[in-house]
């Protein structure tokens, strides 16, 4: 592993691990557990939809079995350190950390009806710059 | 038997990195770095599952037994794309991508792909009284 790689991937576990340790501070503290995406978002039902922005863009599609898959790609570089996070709900149900460009997939079985899927990219390039994924990028299981 | 809220995420990263590192494909290799599942190919790093982390979140903390069923899946899957991205073929097997899965059992969690009465590959199961 290259030691550029390496520094980026220490750097990339130790903001995880800034986040857990946040997540315990919530919890000890009494802090409601307001979601940011409460907000005024319209929310559509998951079919074939993506989220562009300046950067990249994360896809979502459903399949005719309800397996809900996704990814993310970076219009110019899909190398560096990927963070990708996925909810249902409330509930986190996948992290993790490439050197490419993440997917992903969940079956039905694994999809409440009427329960929000999303996912949430964050990514550093090898050149060190940071993007992050629409906000929006999520929608309504069927 | 429901696991002690607080049951670690570094314990079930350890135990589920043992497992996959005693089925993966030659070159690759399996380990636990703190929270992540972490997959390297003739010893570069290839992608790391952080999905333990999800016993330290809220909801996890709320309900553990249902946050380690959940991490484990994730991680099993996160480790069978890793594995496939990089080799370019699927795994496990040499036809399809055999979907991955779980189940609780009492104190025992199974892990598998592909169909439960005939998987293509079945992990050592984790007891879960031990994360």
């Amino acid at each position: 592993m290259s030691r550029r790689r390496r520094t980026l991937r220490r750097a990339a576990m130790l903001a995880t691990a800034v986040v857990v340790s946040l997540g315990g501070l919530l919890v000890s503290s009494g802090t409601a557990s307001a979601d940011p995406l409460d907000g005024p978002i319209f929310w559509k039902t998951c079919g074939d939809l993506s989220w562009p922005r300046d950067s990249g863009v994360v896809n979502i599609r459903i399949s005719p079995a309800g397996t809900i898959a996704w990814n993310a790609f970076d219009y110019t570089d899909n190398f560096g350190v990927w963070i990708s996070v996925v909810m249902v709900g409330k509930r986190q149900v996948d992290r993790k950390v490439t050197d490419y460009n993440p997917h992903g997939s969940m079956p039905k079985s694994k999809l409440p009806s009427g329960q929000l899927f999303r996912v949430s990219i964050d990514h550093t390039n090898t050149s060190g710059k940071k993007s992050f994924s629409d906000p929006g990028a999520g929608c309504i299981i069927p | 038997m429901t696991p002690e809220p607080g049951a670690s995420s570094l314990k079930l990263a350890a135990q589920l990195a043992e497992r996959l590192n005693e089925v993966a494909p030659d070159g690759f290799t399996v380990t636990a770095e703190d929270i992540a599942v972490v997959v390297s190919h003739n010893g570069e790093f290839v992608g790391a599952s952080e999905a333990p982390a999800i016993l330290e979140t809220v909801e996890g903390i709320r309900d553990p037994g249902e946050a380690i069923v959940t991490a484990a899946a994730a991680v099993i899957s996160g480790v069978q794309d890793f594995i496939a991205d990089t080799s370019a073929e699927p795994w496990p097997g040499t036809r399809d991508q055999p979907d991955p899965d779980v189940r609780r059992t009492g104190d025992q969690l199974e892990m598998w792909f592909g169909d439960e009465d005939n998987p293509v590959l079945k992990l050592r199961a984790l007891d879960l009284t031990t994360c």
